[in-house]
């Protein structure tokens, strides 16, 4: 999966969020506020990732374990697909 | 998160005053200048300016962006300044009176839409929007333009500002809302005009008492304001701007001029010719150089009164004294909701 264009992360009082640009406040109207492994998994996703690519992100950065960060890797891609911010291969933009 | 923006002093929401000229002539209005007022027209910063301006902003940390006039959509280079910034990653509101909104310009909002679009509604009868926008033939242009901005997929918000000549049809315009399927809110303080044209705000404003009528008629205002009452009062000492003015949050007019807020042109800092950061620097400094109003913050209404240096520079032109209007209208809240809650079992039995 990939994220989709259009969208962008700001900085407010030191939170990351994303915020839609043109077209895509259409999609999205309004802020996705993200946590550290949230931003992390976010910038990761600026080129096409597979799930275990993403999981190695988060394993390679924090002390957790690969099940955890599977787990908190899925949970964050159903959140971001639930947004539409996100595309899987195939999918169209 | 705001009040973090706020403690870091990260200027995270602008207000900008395309210009101050409308194609409306509303008698309360603190900031309008006539459509073809040349003068205006030739000072206010130019589409390029804007741009940069906004650049500078969000280098700076701007993520929330409110447009407004006067009315914006009467600028003919209006989306030159804006298509530009809503590719920079912003939130951004518009407020319009919606009259100029044909269906040219509601496909093209459509394209780049922002995030809301707030439009002040007059009233619900022609008679009524004319009464208080002094201009004939505006109010179907104004239904129109919301009907084409709903229909284009925009996201709406109408709301009123309510004087004398259209509290009255307060519950009709509601239900135009909810027919038209978007939210609806309105308010009814006016402030002064900034500059020192003649206003004719006294004979708009309602009085404190009808004023009030409103507030209690409304479950959830009501409830708000008991609940301030209850609470134990701010301390004496407390910052003279109790919001993020300044802080957090900051306005530029027409010709560049940075302030605190909208209500406050001070202190002007040319942001154009100074550049953004120096401007926010000079907002800073005024904001932190206000004296603490002594008579309010020692006042046991405060609670219930929104009263702060730019009402008080509004109604006074100074930065720290009370302001009757509010003191009438805090008096009459206490007297309405200073009481306990009646008990509507016993009241019903």
């Amino acid at each position: 999966m990939i994220r989709k264009d259009g969208f962008v992360v700001r900085d407010v009082g030191g939170s990351a969020v994303i915020v839609p640009t043109g077209a895509r406040v259409l999609d999205l109207n309004g802020l996705v506020v993200l946590n550290d492994s949230g931003r992390l998994v976010w910038d990761a996703l600026s080129a096409e990732r597979s799930e275990d690519e993403l999981v190695q992100c988060l394993t390679d950065r924090y002390d957790v374990s690969p099940d955890q960060a599977r787990a908190d890797v899925r949970e964050l891609l159903e959140r971001f697909a639930a947004l539409g911010i996100i595309q899987y291969a195939g999918q169209p933009i | 998160m705001l009040e973090r923006a706020t403690a870091n002093r990260q200027p995270v929401s602008g207000t900008f005053e395309l210009t101050a000229r409308c194609n409306l002539a509303c008698g309360m209005c603190y900031i309008r200048k006539p459509a073809n007022d040349r003068y205006e027209r030739s000072h206010e910063l130019s589409a390029a300016q804007w741009v940069d301006v906004t650049q500078q902003a969000v280098a700076a940390g701007m993520v929330f962006l409110t447009l407004t006039g006067g009315e914006i959509l009467i600028r003919k280079d209006f989306f030159d300044l804006y298509e530009p910034m809503t590719q920079m990653g912003l939130v951004i509101t518009l407020f319009t009176n919606a009259t100029a909104i044909t269906p040219a310009v509601a496909k093209r909002l459509a394209q780049s839409p922002p995030s809301r679009v707030e439009i002040s509604l007059y009233g619900a009868s022609e008679a009524a929007y004319e009464r208080v926008t002094g201009t004939s033939n505006a109010y179907d242009k104004c239904l129109r333009g919301i009907r084409l901005l709903a229909e284009a997929g925009v996201n709406v918000v109408v709301k009123s500002t309510l004087t004398k000549y259209n509290a009255h049809e307060l519950d009709l315009m509601k239900r135009m809302a909810a027919e038209w399927g978007v939210p609806f809110f309105a308010a009814s303080l006016l402030t002064q005009r900034r500059d020192d044209d003649l206003s004719q705000i006294q004979d708009f404003r309602r009085q404190a008492r009808e004023a009030i009528d409103l507030e209690e008629a409304d479950a959830a205002t009501s409830a708000e304001i008991r609940a301030a009452l209850a609470a134990p009062p701010p301390a004496a000492d407390a910052d003279p701007f109790y919001c993020s003015a300044g802080k957090s949050s900051f306005t530029i007019g027409p010709f560049g001029q940075m302030s605190a807020c909208i209500d406050l042109p001070l202190p002007g800092a040319p942001v154009a010719e100074i550049g953004f950061a120096e401007a926010w620097r000079r907002v800073g400094e005024f904001v932190g150089s206000v004296p603490v109003n002594t008579s309010c913050s020692s006042c046991a209404l405060r609670s219930i009164c929104p009263s702060c240096p730019a009402w008080s520079y509004g109604e006074n032109r100074t930065l720290n004294q009370p302001v009757k209007y509010l003191c009438d209208l805090a008096a009459e809240r206490k007297r309405r909701f200073g009481r306990a809650e009646p008990d509507v079992q016993a009241a019903g039995g």
